[in-house]
């Protein structure tokens, strides 16, 4: 158990306290608030580095440290205390570990910031933004369940929309910034269906107990299509979030944010969000239960999607000029590595737990290994990326070149990240990348296709050094072909850079004290013997196969770039060769198929249900609307014409007769006289009339 | 006995009509309206906060719920006020508020007080302005403790009343048609309501008999809460036949949804809310919306169950249609407060689901959307106002780059717009999320649960539209004639940080109000199903 | 005694002559002696038939009759002077101030 638990919470509120204070009263604090930003971000790693060290204390190394959850307050309540959905940190060997490597990147991309962004008026809003990117960062990667997980997931999605669009006058930030967030969303959503389907089946989002529960709801509630379903929904999430095809075509764009924003959150941090996911869905890919049959579809699909990707990324990084987006396609490439590894990984294992062999963890820990190297190194190459844009004002390499006398620690420091990216030994990437490789070789007695994949990853391995290196070699080699006048950045710069290429060549070492990363960093057991696992022989063998790879695509690049000795002409010169040039310059034409869903299919449709909202059913009511006019003018009339025209006549025709009658008044009395002998008369008549009448009607009776 | 509810009725209309009498400046009018509706607000407060926690105590005394007469399970009301009426028709003043209705009369409350300070510069007829906002507050607040039909139904039309002449006198360029329209459409759906408050009159003596003891009709909807309560728990062995039953839910619902609103009957909504002024807005979609929701659960659920447990799919279509129906819509619009209001359809689509769920969580979800709802619409159709009062248009192709002319009003933009679209760590992140976990895990869907995709598309649409307006509306270059639009009025800006601090609140720590809805959701619907 | 056939045949012609003056004549104070004639024609009428069957009601109608003679012509007399006084004539043909 941790001592002191509470100061867990410390390392959330932390960068979570800064942003509250640099929103509120930034703009008047030094910096803009990047001091307050760097100190909160410093307490955090200390603190992150506090845990750490009592987890490997308490037995991290070697699998002895048992996962602590440190409660916190209920978000949903319920009746039953069990069913309610509380906020929890989560310590364990990953998270602890994740976040220690979140807060250290933050801190060093902070400080980093402080020189960048100087002379940036918004440096206030960028540095609010950042604090709450941690605060999210931090919360997904300590959190105890699911939805905790999504919450946090979202929080990031929000900063990285801001940031994308930090520079919001810029019609393209802006434009990227929503397609970012809309991209991304699509995935939270799949990410949100598994959410649902989790609680539906197992009533708990906790990681713990879902895992506790696994063997007791299987088969009946828990059936097999659900197994292979939840992992697969999240993974949709993961695709989104580190943007794996089809969801890829938002991360190059997101490089219209600062460089450290693309450091931070494209490169070193949010991205690597969904493979963390893929890594705590283990728990339904590789079940402990043999019992359970493992979900082979799902994992199939996770390996194969990263398969595809790492070599269709790698495609694109290759024919691009913006240095950013090289390193883009780059880190999706590298991600798609990671995703094979849990992919190939998971395959074995859960092999291994059908035949009720003990599970060997090293895919997991290989492509947690890889994220954990790759954090590094990538931060390093976008943020010498940063230093060189700084100095010559540009992103394209075309008007690039020869930047390593200008800038001679920016240059150094971005050879280590390349080597390490290519993959060349000593340098981290080369542990990391080439166990994923064996990995991945080594699955393939399990399910032949993992050969197939693996000849992708090596193809992969090949473009990696090569476009990492056409990249170093045209930016500082050679001539400079610009016309600025470029110097080295400040040492606020370039302290983080020093160290973080430190970090390239250390990461992988550092493997070494701990007995190997899969002492450290394992699902089920630990795979001790990290970095070299498997059979040895054939270990070394694939492991000098991804390293000649990766010296075949240096040289390739050298003989193209640095020497010109091969002219780049050469490849786009051939009709087959300029049409893959521009297939690959307009990415497979993906972004264009979609910008057309979102304009035709998307867009349409909602101008034609507005249209039907408009026309047909408020047209319905507007029907009905006159349709009660014209009934009630027609009763007007009827009412008017015929009641009261009946009403009028009744008293016309009073008048008219009384007018008639009145003409009888001659004002002479005599005449008034004649007619009442005549009324006598009348009368006289009558009774006599009447009489007689009774006496004849009564004498015929007779 | 407490009197705090009626005095939540009467507080507004005494300042309404004091308004009317005593208000002969602009100044004078508002500030007497400002008062009066602080003191609802405290008054609210009150009653919020003894229901969150009974220990903190309440002038009025801690909340305790009044059993009927003849022992069984009872639904709690609380602060109940009886006083007997025309007795002979079964008529009675029965007020009374539970875990349901007292976050729906607070944010009346504060909404209503928020609109006024909003309009605080009003100059055209400022005294029948103001009075009739605190007339309508009354008549909302009046519509959520109503206990008894007839009162209900007279709350229910009074609301009417001062919004017609709310859009009628002081709404845009098209005003007569979209308040004529308002007024008739609504008063439609309650008058085919009236058929269902006339058939349970004269149903009600069975009912009544067998809750309070007294064999006669009654527009008592107390008996009928407890009378379905018992039916639902085993206690009453027969209560109104199922027959009976289903044409009163179908008439009710009718109305309601037309209150809601909900597709198809919809259509007076955009109009209506285009056209009326900025606080008319805020109310008719932050409250009065709301009286739809209260009625399907207070009515629809509360009283007639075993109508619900048939009809529940009614529900579920509906709200699957109006939300994605909505979020289409939403996006193809040109006028801001068009695009807000269509969206508040979408939302209250929301609504429909979780209460169709017939699971405690989305039951809770749904009702927590109403609150929820209530305080980013308004804060929504707050912000079209202060962009039609800066740069004197609402039409989106003509704003542009407000985020470097007005920073403050973008930031309350972008949190109003996320917050809508149900971003985590805001409130109404909370409302949706149980309210598709409860729609997804409904007892009655069996295979059919994999249609939880078509709502869930538009949460993408939703967000689509969101983020499409703000890259529109706030990004890019400034052009000429917004250069010099002025930001946040100082009386705006009050208005938005309540309502911003709220959603931040609620979003975080969202169990005072959830607990409250629980609390009502078990207590009243022990037979729903889920976890 | 005298047959009540010869009474009534007298009070019957005069009656006639009576209504031929009440008629036939311009002059309204001649009209009102002919309402004079009529009136006692039935005065007699009820005399004869009082005397015939010995009932004295027929004798106190008469004295009646008389009375009611008398008030009228005075009535009768003081409406026409009024309108003699006010418009010169009694010439029923001219005295038409009723005339619609």
């Amino acid at each position: 158990m941790i001592a002191y638990e509470w100061v867990a919470w410390l390392i959330l509120l932390l960068p979570l306290g800064a942003f509250l204070v640099i929103g509120l009263v930034g703009r008047r604090l030094p910096e803009g608030g990047g001091m307050v930003a760097v100190g909160a971000m410093a307490g955090s790693f200390v603190l992150s580095m506090y845990v750490f060290v009592q987890v490997l204390q308490q037995g991290g190394l070697g699998g002895g440290f048992v996962p602590q959850t440190i409660p916190g307050y209920v978000w949903i309540p319920s009746l039953l205390p069990e069913n309610s959905i509380k906020i929890s940190l989560l310590i364990d060997n990953l998270s602890s570990l994740m976040l220690v490597l979140v807060s250290f990147l933050c801190l060093l991309i902070f400080v980093y910031s402080l020189g960048y962004m100087h002379e940036d008026d918004g440096k206030a809003r960028y540095y609010a933004e950042v604090s709450l990117f941690a605060t999210g960062m931090l919360g997904t990667v300590s959190a105890d369940n699911f939805l905790q997980l999504l919450i946090f997931w979202e929080i990031m999605g929000l900063c990285s929309y801001l940031l994308i669009g930090f520079w919001y006058s810029k019609p393209e930030a802006a434009a990227a910034a929503k397609k970012a967030f809309l991209v991304t969303r699509v995935g939270d959503v799949l990410f949100l269906v598994g959410v649902l389907v989790i609680w539906n089946v197992f009533g708990t989002l906790s990681f713990a107990e879902i895992q506790g529960k696994m063997a007791s709801l299987y088969p009946n509630t828990l059936t097999p299509q659900l197994l292979t379903l939840i992992p697969l929904l999240l993974f949709g999430g993961a695709v989104g979030k580190s943007a794996q095809f089809p969801l890829h075509a938002w991360l190059p764009d997101a490089m219209e944010g600062p460089t450290t924003v693309s450091a931070l959150i494209h490169a070193a941090t949010m991205v690597k969000a969904g493979v963390y996911l893929t890594a705590r869905a283990f728990i339904f890919l590789v079940p402990i239960s043999s019992a359970i049959q493992p979900p082979f579809t799902a994992i199939l699909v996770i390996a194969a999607i990263g398969g595809f990707t790492t070599l269709f990324a790698a495609t694109m990084a290759v024919v691009n000029f913006d240095i950013k987006r090289v390193l883009a396609f780059s880190t999706i490439s590298q991600l798609a590595y990671m995703f094979l590894g849990l992919g190939a990984g998971a395959y074995t294992m859960a092999t291994e737990v059908s035949h009720g062999e003990a599970v060997d963890s090293a895919g997991y820990s290989a492509a947690l290994y890889h994220l954990f190297n790759h954090a590094f190194f990538k931060a390093l190459l976008f943020l010498g990326a940063g230093s060189v844009i700084h100095a010559v004002h540009t992103n394209d390499m075309r008007e690039m070149g020869g930047l390593s006398k200008s800038l001679p620690i920016t240059s150094k420091v971005m050879l280590f990240g390349g080597l390490a990216l290519a993959g060349i030994v000593p340098f981290s990437g080369f542990f990391s990348k080439g166990e994923i490789l064996s990995v991945t070789f080594d699955a393939g007695a399990a399910n032949p296709g993992f050969y197939w994949l693996w000849a992708l990853g090596v193809g992969t391995a090949f473009l990696t050094a090569f476009y990492t290196f056409r990249l170093w070699f045209m930016t500082f080699h050679g001539e400079y072909r610009g016309h600025e006048h470029p110097h080295e950045s400040p040492r606020v710069m370039t302290v983080p850079l020093i160290i973080l290429a430190g970090f390239t060549l250390a990461s992988g070492l550092l493997a070494y004290p701990m007995g190997g990363f899969g002492n450290l960093i394992f699902f089920g057991a630990p795979a001790a013997g990290l970095p070299l696992v498997g059979i040895p022989v054939q270990d070394y063998l694939l492991e000098g196969v991804s390293m000649g790879v990766a010296v075949l695509g240096l040289a390739l690049a050298w003989a193209v770039y640095a020497t010109k000795r091969i002219p780049a002409e050469r490849f786009t010169a051939s009709k087959g060769g300029a049409f893959i040039h521009r297939m690959l310059t307009k990415r497979y034409w993906i972004d264009d198929a979609y910008d057309a869903f979102g304009r035709t299919v998307v867009y349409d449709a909602a101008r034609a249900l507005d249209w039907f909202d408009r026309k047909v059913i408020d047209g319905i009511v507007n029907g009905v609307g006159r349709g009660g006019v014209v009934v009630a003018s027609g009763s007007d009339r009827f009412d008017r014409r015929v009641i009261d025209g009946a009403v009028n006549a009744i008293s016309l025709e009073t008048v008219r007769t009384g007018l008639r009658l009145r003409q009888r008044q001659t004002g002479q009395v005599q005449s008034y006289a004649w007619v009442v002998v005549l009324g006598i008369v009348v009368v006289i008549a009558l009774v006599f009339g009447l009489s007689f009448l009774q006496r004849w009607l009564g004498g015929l009776g007779r | 006995m407490t009197y705090i509810l009626s005095l939540l009725i009467l507080v507004p209309l005494l300042g309404a009509v004091v308004v009317w009498v005593a208000g002969t400046s602009q100044r004078l009018a508002k500030l007497i309206a400002l008062s009066f509706s602080l003191v609802e607000t405290a008054l609210a407060s009150f009653l919020l906060v003894g229901f969150i926690n009974p220990s903190w105590g309440v002038v009025f005394g801690p909340p305790t719920a009044t059993p009927p007469p003849t022992p069984g399970a009872y639904v709690p009301l609380f602060y109940m006020e009886r006083y007997t009426w025309i007795s002979q028709f079964g008529l009675n003043y029965i007020v009374g508020v539970d875990g349901l209705s007292i976050p729906l009369i607070w944010l009346t409350a504060l909404l209503t007080t928020l609109a006024l300070v909003f309009h605080w510069d009003e100059e055209n007829r400022p005294r029948a302005f103001f009075g009739l906002f605190l007339f309508l507050e009354m008549a909302l607040a009046g519509v959520f403790m109503a206990l008894d039909f007839f009162l209900f139904a007279i709350f229910w039309e009074l609301v009417l009343l001062p919004m017609f002449f709310l859009i009628g006198i002081w709404g845009g360029s098209n005003r007569r048609y979209a308040a004529l329209k308002f007024l008739i459409f609504t008063h439609v759906g309650f008058v085919i309501m009236l058929f269902g408050i006339f058939t349970l009159y004269f149903n009600s003596a069975g009912v009544n008999a067998a809750v309070y003891g007294t064999n006669a009709n009654t527009l008592d909807m107390t008996a009928f809460l407890h009378g379905a309560l018992r039916h639902e728990t085993g206690g009453l062995a027969t209560y109104l036949p199922l027959a009976l039953q289903i044409p009163i839910f179908a008439v009710f619902l009718f109305g309601f949804i037309v209150k809601l609103p909900s597709f198809p009957f919809h259509t007076w909504l955009p109009d209506a809310h285009v056209e009326a002024p900025t606080g008319g807005s805020v109310l008719l979609a932050g409250v009065l919306l709301k009286m739809g929701g209260y009625g399907i659960f207070r009515i629809n659920m509360g009283m007639l169950p075993e109508a619900m447990k048939d009809l529940w799919w009614v529900l579920a279509v509906l709200g699957t249609v109006s939300m994605v129906y909505a979020a289409f819509v939403c996006l193809a619009q040109v006028d801001l407060k068009r695009l807000i209001a269509y969206s508040s359809v979408g939302h209250m689509g929301f609504v429909l689901l979780g209460a169709s769920s017939l699971t405690v969580i989305g039951v809770q979800g749904a009702i927590f959307q109403l609150f929820n709802h209530g305080i980013i619409t308004a804060i929504l159709f707050m912000l079209a106002g202060s962009v039609k009062h800066a740069t004197g248009t609402r039409d989106i192709p003509d704003l542009q780059g407000l985020a470097k002319v007005m920073p403050q009003f973008s930031l309350i933009l972008a949190i109003g717009f996320f917050a809508s679209l149900g971003l985590p760590g805001l409130n109404s992140f909370w409302s949706e999320f149980m309210v598709f976990v409860g729609a997804y895990g409904s007892p009655n869907l069996g295979e059919m649960r994999r249609l939880i995709i078509i709502p869930l598309i538009s949460i993408v649409v939703t967000a689509a539209y969101y983020v499409y307006t703000m890259q529109r509306i706030l990004f890019g270059d400034v052009p000429e004639k917004l250069g010099h639009s002025h930001d946040l009025l100082p009386w705006e800006r009050v208005s938005y940080v309540v309502l911003v601090a709220l959603v931040f609140l609620v979003g975080f720590f969202p169990v005072p109000f959830l607990g409250m809805i629980n609390a009502y959701t078990s207590a009243s619907f022990p037979w729903l199903g889920g976890l | 005694m005298i047959p009540l056939q010869y009474e009534l045949l007298l009070s019957a012609m005069l009656l006639c002559i009576g209504l031929y003056g009440v008629l036939a004549r311009r002059n309204g104070i001649i009209v009102l002696m002919s309402i004079e004639i009529i009136l006692n024609a039935s005065i007699l009428n009820f005399v004869a038939f009082s005397s015939y069957s010995g009932d004295a009601s027929g004798q106190v109608f008469a004295l009646l009759g008389i009375a009611v003679a008398a008030a009228e012509a005075a009535v009768g007399l003081a409406v026409f002077l009024s309108i003699y006084q006010t418009h010169g004539t009694i010439e029923l043909d001219k005295v038409r101030f009723l005339k619609w």
